[in-house]
């Protein structure tokens, strides 16, 4: 069946079987790769889109059930160049190493600080339950969280930051991936 | 890791849902899906033709004859953060906190959770604590079940082939009570090991609880009221040595199975200490109100 939606500010119209999930017409029609296929059945929240803002796993969204909404990925974010700012918290403070998570985990994170379910580390922790991180023991993902709703974000880091071990200024080396931090 | 194919409806209107469910005997409605079309993708589930029930207009609350009517679409997240839901039935509102984690409550309904019927539902003990009508309708329009008499089984109601539930009416109370819940779960997002839902009213004197409502979840083949709980605080001032005595008769009460990761033995006595929780809260609600 045809399903028309708007894809990261793009109108998009596919043919897809009724029967597939939102997740895999992103992946396999759609091109967004971005958005991860992680456990396929709603408890690892790596498959993490907002769908007309709300953030929802589409592995357990069925594809006709977005047909006339706006959905959002995570390849949706950056903008002229420069991540956005919970992205940039999430490089700059370490709450990213392997990165299988950090979508799911920024766009949950996104709706959190803007529906106000994110005031204390706490409230931060509740909201990212059932996305779950194999890596970086959660710690410095709540600390970016926090940053960006502070508004500590900094406003000048690169696109592909996250792609190569540099790090800006003061991004400690605890930022570089790979070095076993925390084990 | 995917859904086998199904045909699929989205139909506009009540009755035409209810055409498409009666037409197809492996027909399933589709609400929020969060349970649903996991089971789906782990061929747990395999239904012949999804009826999506996006469109119907089924979300809303309303008052009336002492009881608060919720839509069978109002999604947990509502119920979670409207403060206009959770002045109307607070213990729904507690307890949908506990649901999931909050894509699973962005996207899963009240009907869907009460239909789906999981033993663990935390919405199922609200159902029971409050007490109520469901309202089904089918083919020859609609009835109404005592919400005591809608869990049915393991993952059965009293919903039958080709209908479907379209609201729930709760007994809220008013001056002169409270609501209590609590849950145990191995992670935020688990299922429950055990959660128990109060809801309990004072008598005349304001110094010793009327009648409490118990309901239990994780500890059974459904959600369950736990009588001899009850029965343990009926007539009582609720202090510790009777909130012990509530634990022990409850643990004494249910019958939960052995898992792969919690014993039977272990889960009765959770399922006591979630019950005098939330019996101890409700009482202290009800105190602090009167």
């Amino acid at each position: 069946m045809e399903v028309g939606f708007t894809l990261n500010g793009k109108a998009r119209r596919l043919d897809v079987p009724a029967h597939w999930t939102l997740l895999r017409m992103l992946r396999d029609i759609a091109g967004s790769t971005d958005v991860k296929h992680g456990c396929g059945e709603g408890v690892c929240g790596a498959c993490a889109v907002l769908v007309d803002g709300v953030a929802m796993n589409s592995c357990s969204v069925l594809a006709p059930q977005v047909d006339g909404a706006t959905v959002e990925t995570v390849g949706g974010l950056a903008a002229g160049g420069k991540l956005h700012p919970l992205q940039a918290e999430m490089v700059m403070r370490g709450g990213v190493q392997c990165g299988f998570c950090t979508p799911g985990m920024v766009l949950s994170a996104l709706e959190a600080v803007r529906i106000g379910a994110a005031g204390s580390d706490e409230e931060i922790r509740h909201s990212l339950a059932g996305n779950l991180c194999r890596c970086t023991g959660y710690g410095k993902i709540v600390d970016a969280v926090a940053a960006y709703r502070d508004g500590e974000a900094p406003d000048d880091v690169p696109a592909d930051a996250g792609e190569h071990e540099h790090r800006p200024e003061g991004g400690g080396s605890a930022a570089s991936p790979g070095v076993g931090v925390g084990h | 890791m995917f859904p086998r194919p199904f045909d699929y409806a989205r139909p506009d209107s009540v009755d035409e849902a209810l055409a498409a469910l009666a037409a197809n005997p492996g027909a399933r409605p589709l609400a929020g899906g969060q349970s649903l079309v996991p089971m789906m993708s782990l061929g747990l589930a395999a239904p012949d033709l999804l009826v999506d029930l996006a469109r119907l207009p089924l979300a809303g609350s309303e008052n009336g004859g002492g009881s608060v009517r919720l839509g069978a679409l109002t999604r947990h997240r509502e119920l979670e953060r409207s403060a206009e839901l959770a002045a109307r039935a607070p213990l729904a509102s507690e307890a949908a906190r506990f649901i999931g984690n909050p894509r699973v409550r962005n996207r899963g309904t009240l009907g869907g959770s009460l239909s789906h019927a999981d033993p663990a539902s935390e919405l199922g003990t609200v159902a029971l604590a409050y007490g109520g009508q469901a309202v089904i309708a089918g083919a020859g329009g609609e009835r109404t079940v005592d919400l005591d008499e809608f869990f049915a089984g393991f993952f059965e109601t009293a919903v039958g082939a080709g209908e479907l539930l379209t609201a729930v009416e709760l007994d809220v109370p008013g001056a002169g009570s409270g609501h209590g819940f609590h849950e145990v779960a191995g992670r935020a997002d688990d299922f429950a090991t055990a959660a128990a839902a109060a809801v309990l009213t004072l008598d005349g004197t304001g110094a010793a609880c009327a009648t409490v409502r118990l309901a239990l979840a994780g500890v059974g083949d459904r959600p369950l009221r736990v009588e001899a709980g009850e029965a343990v605080c009926a007539g009582a001032a609720i202090d510790a040595p009777l909130l012990g005595r509530l634990a022990d008769a409850v643990a004494d009460a249910v019958s939960p199975e052995d898992d792969a990761f919690i014993s039977a033995g272990y889960r009765k006595r959770v399922a006591g200490a979630c019950a005098a929780r939330a019996v101890e809260s409700a009482w202290t609600r009800a105190r602090e109100a009167a």
